[in-house]
């Protein structure tokens, strides 16, 4: 029992973090058109602000990550107006544009934190025990603030007004646009909220896994995998994704060996792009 | 275009072009200045082969994978075979060919950011096999000691290339071969298919251009060409590493190729020589340089769309193609 319940969890952990930051992605993708590849960046100082306001502020660390995700807003907000607005249209030199700022923001974050590890310590109190399982809290609390933040986002988009206004534009933006939807608003608003989930994704994992500029890359390929898995724009895509990616990667780990842990996810993105493209849950 | 032979202007400036490029390692002799001609030289042969995909529509992040396609497959003819560099060369640039066309099969008929997405997991995919595959392989440590290029015989005596000078003329040949391949392929009938196929490809498809053939013409060449670049590095820098092969560095050539401009071969020439440089240039201000480089980036893309080509274009007044 306990030998398949603990690679749930981590699969579980690592699923919904994916998802966080898959989620902004494909909602920027969804409306705007485009793949941010500097996404992994934002989650990367998500964390990095995260962890200067609990560790040389000794704020608390829930108020710290939500702090973060405001900081991550305003910066995603100020990176959307200047660097790719003027670029609309131009799908390779907004891909480009985003490579460079993947390589600003890194190089800046290891000038000014340097290449070192650091952690967040832990918030909660002592691992739990459940039917004799221990179950440390930090991962726990990393689902479930995950899948508040998720349900939040599906609340949002199905019920309040700039939400529909999202979908619409997703939809179809022109028809949207006589139809008196601000699209300017509406890509400026997808790419912040993009930015705030990455921010808690990066907040989420730092009292599990450690943090330096690096560390952005990797959630970013495998939030390719989530949304390419889900179908590109999809919500609910991303998630299910998500979800089977991080228990597949956990189980595999456990039982067939690391190194298949690392390719399988790019396995899955050529097999789904060559036989079903739309992915899981995305419309043709 | 013009069918009417090429002005003289332009005869005496690639001329000169060519004495500059024949007779520069007998005036800077300085090795690391010679190393940094070798690399710029390798740098052009794949961009310039990764501008063709793009000037299909194209974007490959696959780029460096083939680089090392071409790196492992030539030293591991000469080390385990024990072939001669001569052989293994072409046989470098064939094999990535065939995984440029066994890819290129299921991912062409893809657009936009999913042919993207699927070159960049391929690529992936194949760092990860370099890496983990230790026996075959050499694992993240990679390869070490792989030979020069045997030497050939020469009017008498023979060529060698253990020297930086002496490999500078094998890449400067290659080099030369690969920018002439793709000027006249781009600068041709299927060059106009590539750009019709770029601006519209349903609207190509429907006046009768085979769009997947083109597309996989493009791939397969660019292939070849990439993997030949890579047998060099290989047999240069006589140690090859799955980290040479990452995405970043597929990256860095599509940077190249943006910076310079795409769609013509002047482009990816120039990025490919600004972009090797740079970082020299900067190198003064240590941990800032990457920064720099970083901003240098967004500033021409932002500014540029058409890149520095595009710039030098505006200046001479929109002369030349």
């Amino acid at each position: 029992m306990e030998q398949l319940f603990q690679p749930l969890i981590n699969g579980l952990m690592a699923g919904f973090i994916y998802v966080l930051v898959a989620l902004g992605l494909t909602l920027v993708f969804s409306i705007m058109g485009i793949i941010n590849f500097a996404h992994g960046e934002i989650y990367m100082l998500g964390a990095f602000v995260t962890y200067i306001l609990t560790v040389s502020y000794r704020v608390n660390f829930f108020l710290s990550m939500v702090i973060a995700m405001g900081v991550m807003i305003l910066l995603g907000l100020l990176i959307e107006r200047i660097i790719f607005r003027p670029l609309r249209g131009h799908q390779l030199n907004i891909l480009v544009i985003s490579l460079g700022l993947a390589i600003l923001l890194q190089n800046l974050a290891l000038i000014a934190w340097g290449p070192d590890d650091v952690s967040i310590p832990s918030p909660y109190p002592e691992a739990i025990e459940v039917l004799g399982i221990n179950l440390s809290m930090e991962r726990l609390a990393a689902v479930v603030i995950a899948a508040i933040l998720i349900t939040g986002l599906h609340l949002f988009l199905q019920f309040s007004r700039s939400g529909r206004a999202m979908r619409a534009v997703s939809q179809d933006p022109e028809a949207a646009s006589l139809q008196g939807v601000p699209i300017e608003r509406i890509e400026s608003l997808s790419f912040g909220l993009g930015c705030a989930l990455a921010a808690a994704a990066g907040g989420l994992i730092g009292p599990i896994f450690v943090i330096s500029p690096f560390i952005g890359t990797v959630p970013v390929m495998k939030a390719f995998v989530v949304i390419i898995l889900g179908g590109l724009g999809s919500i609910p895509g991303a998630v299910l994704g998500g979800i089977i990616l991080g228990v597949t990667e956990s189980f595999s780990a456990t039982f067939v060996g690391a190194i298949f842990q690392d390719m399988i996810g790019f396995f899955i993105i050529l097999l789904v792009l060559i036989l079903k493209p739309s992915g899981l849950l995305g419309y043709e | 275009m013009n069918r009417k032979g090429i002005p003289p202007i332009r005869i005496f400036s690639i001329t000169a072009v060519l004495v500059v490029l024949f007779i520069i390692p007998l005036i800077i002799r300085d090795q690391y200045y010679q190393h940094l001609m070798i690399l710029t030289g390798l740098a052009i042969i794949a961009t310039v082969s990764l501008n063709l995909v793009l000037a299909t529509g194209q974007l490959s992040i696959a780029q460096a994978a083939f680089v090392g396609i071409g790196a492992y497959c030539s030293t591991l003819l000469v080390l385990k075979i024990g072939l001669t560099f001569w052989l293994a060369f072409p046989i470098a640039g064939a094999a990535a060919g065939g995984v440029g066309v066994l890819i290129g099969l299921p991912t062409l008929k893809m657009r936009g950011v999913y042919f993207a997405i699927a070159t960049f997991a391929f690529g992936e995919l194949v760092r990860m096999v370099f890496t983990n595959w230790v026996s075959l392989f050499g694992g993240v440590g990679g390869i070490l000691n792989i030979p020069a290029p045997n030497p050939i015989p020469f009017f008498g005596g023979a060529l060698y290339f253990q020297t930086k000078g002496s490999f500078y003329y094998l890449v400067l040949l290659v080099m030369l071969i690969t920018i002439l391949v793709n000027y006249r392929l781009l600068h041709s009938r299927i060059g106009m298919a590539f750009q019709a196929i770029e601006e519209a490809e349903a609207l190509a498809e429907q006046s009768g251009i085979p769009v997947m053939k083109y597309k996989l013409l493009a791939f397969l060449i660019s292939s070849i060409f990439t993997g030949l670049a890579g047998s060099l590095y290989a047999h240069y820098s006589h140690y090859i590493a799955p980290g040479f092969f990452s995405f970043w560095e597929s990256v860095h050539f599509i940077i190249m190729a943006v910076i310079g401009g795409v769609g013509t071969v002047g482009g990816p020439v120039i990025g490919a020589v600004f972009l090797t440089l740079l970082p020299e240039v900067f190198r003064a201000t240590k941990e800032y340089e990457m920064v720099i480089y970083a901003i240098a980036l967004i500033t021409v893309v932002l500014f540029l769309p058409k890149g520095l080509m595009g710039l030098l274009k505006r200046v001479t007044n929109g002369r030349g193609e």
